[in-house]
């Protein structure tokens, strides 16, 4: 890229409209995860012809900082986070580079502490976004470390699709669950095992714990549990006569997207 | 051992790059799917290479690449979603930020028959065990694996195809086959057994690439 288009896309980004919408959908998830700082930035984001350059939402206190200091050292995160597809755990960067260094220095300055993950994601229409995490203490009770890695790596999906969301971007078809997923969620909340699933399925367990990820994913519920409600309360799924069977605890309540007690 | 080469420094690497692309020309040229006159990479690199995905590399102990295979999120653009789409049950995208497709399978498949059995083997098992550690340590529940004819063959001879998920497409004379892997122990416990003592942890591609130089200037 040439500088004058360097400066021309620094020009058009100084200039592009705000929507206050995503920036709701940040306050709403902090509020849920019990996070205190999560930085989002997206771009390529298919927002229409009017708004195609660049979405972010960051912390107001990062924002403040980086609009004051008019300067890009994020660049260590955003060139491993953006570019790759793993999740980037802060305590794997080259600490000894100058500025990561002094980010992680500015990061303990601002009390953000200087532990965290990024998550990159990539999106069906191309898009490209990273999303942020500070964790001071990088453990849940009782969670392994991929365990809480794979939490983010949901939380930051459905995070991502209520962006898209908040875009106004239209469902497309392979939005819907398909009758093979809607199948394994009834028999779920009928509260049959995954080897039950799949036996009724005709297949193996594993192939109908796999159908419910996708399901859930396609749901964009935090849990599976989570997505058997949903399912039950937008009428994906109906249980019929078969729910009147079962004790009442029978549909578990989904847990929430909160991740610790308030 | 295996290495990763990250789709978005593949400039810092050009020579693995390379190796990477030529390794997938020969096992294309072998396997007489691509005209026999096909003398460049422009032959066997796709527009999915072009997604910036992250490249798992088998290397034997000189260093030369001797297998790889290309990993996507399904969030974003897949083989399996964008080129194969007709291939899924009721043609509903797979979706999931906790599952990944690996694709373009390749492996070194010269040498005399002994040696090169064993070299697959090594090639197959390292290749395996790496993407079920990758995987856990991302957090993935899944992999999907996007196989060509000669790719599947390699697997499921080896016991090593996972789990069928959509019948196998026919293209342009050959199939591909859509399988996937529940990522634990079931997965490490396919390939170990291929890869014995030599499933390591990722080396650091940096210092693989330093050796090589040093060792050519030798």
């Amino acid at each position: 890229m040439y500088c004058e288009d360097v400066f021309d896309l620094i020009d058009r980004i100084a200039r592009a409209g705000r929507r206050p919408a995503p920036n709701n959908v940040m306050d709403e998830f902090l509020q849920a995860t019990g996070f205190a700082h999560v930085a989002y930035v997206a771009f390529n984001l298919p927002t229409g012809p009017d708004r195609r350059l660049l979405s972010a939402a960051f912390a107001p206190t990062w924002r403040k900082h980086h609009a004051q200091s008019g300067r890009v050292d994020l660049a260590p995160l955003f060139s491993a986070g953006l570019g790759g597809i793993a999740p980037l755990l802060w305590d794997g960067l080259e600490r000894d580079h100058p500025i990561v260094r002094k980010l992680l220095g500015e990061a303990l300055e601002l009390d953000l502490g200087a532990n965290g993950v990024s998550i990159p994601l990539r999106g069906r229409d191309g898009e490209y976004a990273l999303f942020s995490v500070c964790v001071e203490n990088p453990g849940f009770p009782g969670m392994s470390r991929n365990a809480v890695t794979r939490r983010l790596m949901v939380a930051s999906a459905i995070f991502h699709s209520k962006i898209r969301r908040a875009c106004s971007l239209p469902e497309a078809p392979g939005d819907r669950l398909t009758d093979r997923e809607r199948a394994c969620l009834r028999l779920r909340a009928l509260r049959k095992t995954d080897d039950e699933i799949g036996l009724a399925l005709g297949a193996s367990s594993r192939a109908a714990r796999f159908w419910l990820e996708t399901a859930r994913a396609r749901l964009n519920a935090v849990t599976v549990d989570a997505a058997v409600e949903k399912a039950v309360a937008t009428e994906s799924i109906r249980l019929g006569a078969e729910a009147a069977c079962l004790p009442p605890q029978s549909l578990s309540v989904a847990p929430s997207i909160g991740w610790r007690e308030r | 051992m295996i290495t990763l080469l990250p789709g978005e420094s593949r400039a810092r690497f050009p020579r693995f790059t390379d190796e990477m692309y030529e390794l997938r020309l020969g096992a294309s040229r072998a396997r007489l799917d691509r005209p026999l006159g096909a003398i460049n990479r422009l032959a066997v690199v796709d527009y999915f290479d072009s997604l910036d995905p992250l490249y798992v590399l088998a290397l034997d102990d000189a260093g030369r690449i001797i297998g790889a295979i290309r990993l996507l999120p399904t969030t974003g653009a897949t083989m399996l979603n964008d080129a194969f789409a007709a291939t899924l049950p009721e043609r509903g995208r797979i979706e999931s930020p906790l599952i990944w497709e690996a694709s373009r399978l390749t492996v070194d498949a010269t040498g005399n028959s002994q040696a090169q059995e064993r070299t697959i083997d090594r090639a197959v098992g390292e290749l395996g065990c790496a993407l079920n550690e990758i995987a856990q340590g991302a957090g993935l529940t899944h992999l999907i694996g996007v196989f060509d004819g000669g790719a599947y063959n390699l697997l499921s001879s080896r016991g090593c195809a996972g789990e069928a998920l959509a019948p196998p497409l026919s293209l342009a004379g050959g199939q591909i086959f859509v399988a996937f892997y529940e990522v634990g122990p079931a997965m490490d416990a396919q390939f170990i057994r291929l890869a014995g003592e030599n499933a390591r942890r990722p080396i650091n591609l940096a210092d693989v690439d330093s050796t090589r130089s040093a060792a050519g200037k030798r």
